[in-house]
């Protein structure tokens, strides 16, 4: 089972679910594999309202050295998008992260590195 | 969520138990990191640097929530691990592992325990601690297949690796069993009345139990706890020294110490 994250190529720009940032947050990276934090599952949910994005964001694990980076790699890849004055993220471990939620894109590189998923 | 003065949650027994858990995950992670450069072999060196990571990460979720409480108004120092000065984690944590069956023990005992209670607290009614309850027991269910791993090779081995092992197990046994607390202990008791965890403190010892009991009786590893045919429960099969428990902070004293104030004439 894979999860399906919005985009610009299956929703139109004005879609509440705000398809340009997630693809804008396809273009962070986790640290140690080349995954963006969309396609590896991280972002739980993502909303904007009067130029301020409120990003729900989760890791794979409790212990990930790479938080601050990927936080600061979010904030600073948001603040580029039109409109967008202020990000506010919020660590969430509910869900909890599972395979499940990579997404189909995430599983074809996780494999091509090597990695199970 | 960031505590202010006026939104604080006042709560001493959910204060305590936290910075039980934190202290005890952070030692924890402190004690395995040694063992990461000196585990019998590669692949449990390997092992033993991601779970220290883990352990680490766990305190390092645990901790912020103490400065959520009223409890930590009176010494801010201490809600952070870099500044705090108590020390609620397990007394054998105090010194570092005499050697790799003490790291095997803590992570099948004393790590078992602490998930046991994260299992009890997944619904919990307090609701960060609900969200990283289940984020660790989902994590700990590694550290479980390694730590069971390790206890079947090191009994199996026999002679005097096998008698290491029963030696840490024997050690960090009753203050284990101890530290979810007497069977009225009023601060587990609490937590459950108030629908932080979903069990009272014996009935957290006996899932402990069942947890621990079925391998290591399988290995033919003699622990005190015996199996009540009646109930289907596992119980304490000796009286835990009580005598020796620091309810602040609770953890055993060694034994022979008297408690603080005793020897005062």
């Amino acid at each position: 089972m894979t999860a399906v994250y919005p985009s610009l190529r299956t929703h139109p720009a004005d879609d509440p679910s705000c398809p340009a940032l997630w693809d804008a947050l396809r273009e962070v990276t986790d640290p140690e594999i080349p995954i963006s934090v969309v396609d590896m599952g991280l972002i739980v949910d993502l909303k904007q309202r009067d130029g301020v994005v409120n990003v729900k964001l989760t890791f794979t694990a409790l212990g990930c050295p790479a938080m601050d980076f990927i936080m600061d790699d979010i904030q600073e890849r948001l603040l580029r998008e039109p409109g967008v004055r202020a990000v506010r993220i919020e660590v969430v471990w509910d869900p909890v992260w599972s395979k499940e939620r990579l997404s189909e894109e995430g599983i074809e590189l996780m494999r091509s590195w090597g990695i199970s998923a | 969520m960031t505590g202010t003065a006026a939104a604080r949650i006042d709560n001493a027994a959910l204060f305590a138990v936290l910075a039980s858990l934190a202290d005890n995950k952070q030692a924890i992670g402190r004690r395995y990191a040694y063992w990461a450069n000196g585990a019998p072999a590669l692949e449990a060196a390997v092992a033993a640097a991601a779970m220290t990571q883990d352990e680490i990460g766990h305190a390092r979720t645990l901790y912020p929530l103490l400065e959520d409480f009223a409890q930590a108004a009176a010494d801010p120092r201490q809600v952070a691990p870099e500044t705090r000065t108590l020390r609620y984690h397990l007394t054998f944590l105090d010194r570092e592992f005499a050697s790799w069956s003490d790291f095997v023990a803590t992570n099948f005992l004393l790590d078992g325990a602490l998930t046991t209670f994260f299992e009890a607290a997944q619904h919990s009614a307090y609701e960060p601690l609900r969200q990283r309850a289940r984020k660790i027991v989902q994590e700990e269910q590694v550290h479980r297949t390694h730590a069971e791993g390790w206890v079947r090779r090191l009994a199996k081995a026999g002679g005097a690796v096998r008698q290491a092992l029963v030696s840490s197990l024997q050690r960090l046994w009753e203050e284990t069993l101890c530290w979810f607390g007497p069977d009225d202990d009023p601060v587990m008791s609490q937590l459950y009345r108030e629908g932080f965890i979903d069990a009272p403190p014996a009935e957290l010892r006996s899932r402990y139990l069942q947890r621990v009991m079925p391998l290591l009786e399988s290995l033919a590893i003699e622990m005190p706890a015996r199996f009540d045919p009646e109930s289907k429960r596992w119980l304490p099969g000796e009286a835990l020294p009580w005598e020796r428990w620091e309810a602040e902070s609770r953890r055993l004293r060694p034994a022979g110490q008297e408690a603080a104030g005793e020897d005062q004439p």
